[in-house]
């Protein structure tokens, strides 16, 4: 049960259609070449399995909060500002957060064979768990009651400052002592990858098959902000109304959902 | 081999969940939005 859709949002449901099922066809294909096709590494062993998990789910992350603060980029410079930016960098935000709480927790099942330890203050392993503090505390104050423009404006500015933090996690493996092994893939040399083969092959399907898993779920996270904006506007419309009735001498509202003073102070404040 | 497994299990359930949760969120407040435009030309009537 949906809202009548308009056109362009009927192309955006079949879009996010599509991108469903090839990012779960993709997912499943990484996976099997992942346990069955691959075998484990002269080096690493069977944790190496682990890497076509961890280092896709770790490039999602940079994506979302670089998507991220390109969209607040553009809430800001007032010629393109539009609230669906707004809805793209809380939704991203949101996805990144998500995918970097699973590169820790993928780290640590790689950290605890390879390392022998569950966690180590080591310089990336810090550094993105700080990256992960510094986005759930946006998700927080994004969260805070505020109307559509405070919100928005507090997120764009935040989004944009904190992706000073995804550089500082990509370099750390290069700027101090590390545990953590150098980029395998995404550094300088790209045409010079540090693995080869059948590993290299699922290694890049893990890539595109979550990164069309994020835009899949961008495209879903946008739309359940987009809804939650309509819904919280036809709140205050409805408690509008019903204070001019009321100014009026006319009774009542109309029974719609939210149009009680109470429920209208938490629609229109939502984030 | 068996971090590898809880690996590939723990992505699965935290990708799931979220998505279930948007997936679930999206309904409840697809609804919401359903009722107040078919309470609206009511709105309008009075």
């Amino acid at each position: 049960m949906v809202p009548v859709p308009t056109a362009e949002q009927s192309r955006v449901g079949v879009l996010s259609w599509m991108l469903g099922a090839a990012a779960v066809a993709l997912l499943a294909a990484t996976a099997f070449l992942g346990f069955v096709v691959t075998g484990p590494d002269v080096i690493l062993g069977e944790s190496v399995r682990l890497l076509y998990l961890h280092a896709p789910i770790a490039w999602v992350a940079y994506l979302a909060f670089i998507v991220a603060a390109v969209t607040a980029l553009l809430w800001l410079w007032p010629r393109t500002r539009h609230v669906r930016w707004d809805h793209l960098t809380g939704a991203s935000v949101e996805i990144g957060v998500v995918c970097t709480g699973l590169t820790l927790l993928l780290g640590s099942f790689w950290g605890r064979p390879t390392w022998g330890v569950w966690w180590t203050w080591d310089a990336r392993v810090t550094t993105t768990l700080i990256l992960f503090l510094i986005y759930l505390g946006v998700t927080a104050v994004r969260r805070l009651p505020a109307d559509v423009d405070t919100r928005a404006r507090r997120t764009a500015v935040l989004a944009v400052v904190a992706v000073v933090q995804v550089p500082i996690v990509h370099m750390s493996v290069r700027w101090w002592k590390t545990l953590h092994q150098d980029p395998s893939v995404l550094k300088p040399d790209l045409l010079d990858p540090e693995i080869v083969g059948v590993q290299l092959v699922t290694l890049l399907l893990g890539f595109l098959a979550f990164t069309l898993t994020y835009l899949w779920l961008l495209i879903r996270r946008a739309r359940l902000e987009r809804w939650r904006d309509e819904l919280a506007d036809g709140g205050l419309e409805a408690a509008m109304r019903a204070r001019r009735a009321e100014a009026a001498g006319r009774p009542g509202t109309g029974g719609r959902p939210g149009a009680d003073a109470g429920q209208v102070a938490v629609s229109g404040t939502h984030p | 081999m068996s971090y590898a497994i809880a690996g590939y299990v723990a992505t699965a359930v935290v990708l799931g969940g979220y998505l279930s949760w948007i997936v679930v969120r999206s309904r409840e407040v697809a609804a919401q939005l359903l009722l107040a435009q078919r309470d609206e030309p009511d709105e309008a009537a009075r």
